[in-house]
């Protein structure tokens, strides 16, 4: 091998090198890219989808429920009652982690592939489907007592309101306005029960 | 002023400076003289006090150097001055012995000679001294930074055949004196020049972080142990002596925050564990990894070139400190950019291959490996 040959190997060997680390930057970016695509994904307190990744899914449900006329999608918007006074009381550590207690039994109350997402601070979303409206009641209803159960000391519940699509419509604002109004309906029905007590 | 340069190839050194003596112009006020190791340097200072008397004069080893635009390997090359203006003059800082002195001190003791002489050409020939000299420069470069000191060194490190990846020892010499382990400084006055640093070596590579090293060896990149690197740049080569010289054509560059090569890294040696530079490197360094071609040197140098000649104009004299990879790498074209600079530059050109150059880049003094530095000098005269 003269040193000219010699030479043509070098470059290439260097080529091999160059691609190499290029491979693995792209390898490294790409990482970074999911990485950060999770963190805009998840809400960092108690991990569960946030208000953006939850519109993204809803997006891509309603064209499904579209396309698919039998299917009916629940769209149910949740709020804890009396958090606020966890918050002022106790102080946010605790609060934080009530949220965290409340998204685990969420997560545990419903399916995998049921979208569950924190919508802001103690307002929660869930979307559901391939469910009929009785089965999610039931499964609501069962949540609503858990968490009583749970947080009884604190006299946290819980209120939701459901809108399904395609029967009360395909726009996702409006959907969420709906089931928004309706869960305010029970939190002021929650509200007067107590008041009777 | 008038330069006169002028070299000779006779195998004795006697006969050699006797050669340089005809030519050299009568009554000259300083003289560089670049020295071949192949001669005995003991009797450097005696021979040239028997050719020329007692003349102020710095003499260094090197291997190849540059009578204008002729490259003379294995002689002995003058460059004599003569000075049209009696403000022009030379004064010199001499120190040897610099391995045995504490590194800090001598930097102050550079700092403080360079502080007075920060309008004037200051420049550095040091022997490698084991890599105590790159590290001084790369040190005192920190510290001018740090004072804002300008651009007040330009040079380069003595040349010695390089026989296993070791260079032999190379001397100084300065008025009948032979200055070992050490540096000198010329400070020339009344004398305007600017300078240029070219390289053409490739802008785009891989860059690895240096995440260990001992100032010349690096053990890691990224992380990870980096003898593959050189193994697999070598991969599929058949091991030879002149396998050393391969790498010189991969040089490191360490490069800034917007991914510019600030100086230029040779690989010396490598193992297993190590890569081997010829200039130092620190923790947290990046480096990139780069490829040179002669035909990118020779276009490199022809635009450093034009770019000087443009914004200096007609110059009386040329220094040009060129590393020993260049000629390497330049193979039959070694004597091509000695022959660009003199053509366009149109004037007396001295210099030599060095070991390492010794510029200002972006502000910052630095050694540098695989450059050509080129700076353009001219008297100042009184109308």
């Amino acid at each position: 091998m003269n040193f000219k040959d010699k030479k043509l190997k070098l470059f290439l060997n260097y080529i091999e090198e160059l691609t190499d680390q290029y491979e693995e930057l792209l390898n490294q970016k790409k990482e970074l890219l999911a990485e950060l695509e999770k963190k805009a994904m998840y809400d960092p307190l108690t991990g569960l989808f946030n208000r953006h990744a939850l519109i993204e899914f809803l997006i891509k449900e309603i064209e499904r429920a579209k396309r698919e006329k039998e299917e009916k999608l629940f769209i149910i918007f949740l709020d804890l009652d009396n958090f606020k006074q966890v918050n002022d009381l106790y102080g946010h550590k605790k609060g934080d982690e009530v949220l965290k207690e409340v998204a685990q039994l969420l997560k545990k109350h419903f399916r995998k592939y049921d979208i569950v997402a924190r919508f802001g601070g103690d307002e929660f979303m869930v979307v559901v489907r391939n469910r009929t409206k009785g089965e999610v009641e039931d499964i609501l209803k069962k949540l609503q007592e858990r968490i009583e159960e749970i947080f009884k000391d604190f006299e946290i519940s819980v209120s939701y309101g459901i809108a399904v699509a395609p029967d009360d419509g395909t726009d996702i604002d409006k959907l969420i306005t709906l089931a928004d109004r309706r869960m305010y309906k029970m939190k002021e029905k929650h509200k007067t029960e107590k008041l009777d007590k | 002023m008038d330069t006169v340069i002028t070299g000779s190839k006779d195998p004795i050194l006697r006969f050699a400076v006797r050669e340089l003596k005809e030519k050299a112009p009568k009554g000259f006020d300083f003289a560089l003289f670049s020295i071949s190791p192949n001669y005995p340097y003991q009797d450097v200072p005696a021979t040239i006090k028997k050719e020329f008397g007692s003349i102020n004069y710095v003499g260094f080893s090197s291997s190849s150097a540059f009578e204008n635009i002729r490259l003379i390997n294995d002689g002995i090359v003058g460059c004599f001055f003569k000075f049209s203006s009696p403000k022009t003059k030379v004064c010199t800082f001499v120190k040897e012995n610099v391995s045995k002195q504490n590194r800090n001190q001598v930097i102050e003791e550079v700092k403080e000679y360079l502080r007075q002489r920060t309008d004037k050409l200051n420049v550095i020939i040091g022997d490698f001294i084991d890599g105590e000299f790159p590290i001084l420069i790369e040190e005192l470069g920190k510290e001018l930074e740090k004072e804002g000191m300008g651009a007040p060194l330009i040079g380069g490190i003595s040349a010695t055949p390089i026989t296993r990846n070791r260079r032999e020892k190379g001397y100084l010499f300065h008025n009948g004196n032979v200055v070992e382990n050490g540096f000198i400084i010329i400070s020339f006055s009344n004398l305007d020049f600017q300078f240029q640093v070219s390289s053409g070596v490739f802008k785009k590579g891989p860059i690895y972080t240096v995440t260990k090293t001992d100032t010349f060896k690096i053990y890691e990149l990224n992380g990870k142990p980096a003898g593959y690197l050189p193994k697999k740049l070598l991969k599929d080569i058949e091991n030879s002596d002149d396998n050393q010289f391969l790498l010189w054509y991969t040089p490191f560059g360490i490069v800034n925050e917007g991914n510019e090569i600030e100086a230029l890294r040779v690989i010396r040696s490598f193992s297993e564990d190590y890569i081997e530079l010829w200039g130092p490197v620190k923790e947290g360094e990046r480096l990139k990894l780069s490829i040179v071609l002669s035909t990118e040197l020779i276009k490199d140098a022809e635009k450093t070139a034009r770019r000087l000649k443009d914004s200096f104009g007609m110059a009386d004299f040329c220094f040009n400190f060129s590393c020993i990879a260049r000629e390497r790498i330049l193979e039959q074209f070694e004597d091509k950019e000695i022959e660009l600079y003199g053509r366009l530059l149109n004037a007396p050109l001295f210099g030599f291959f060095t070991h390492g150059e010794v510029a200002t880049k972006n502000g910052r003094l630095r050694i540098h490996n695989l450059t050509s530095v080129i700076v353009a000098v001219r008297e100042r005269y009184e109308l």
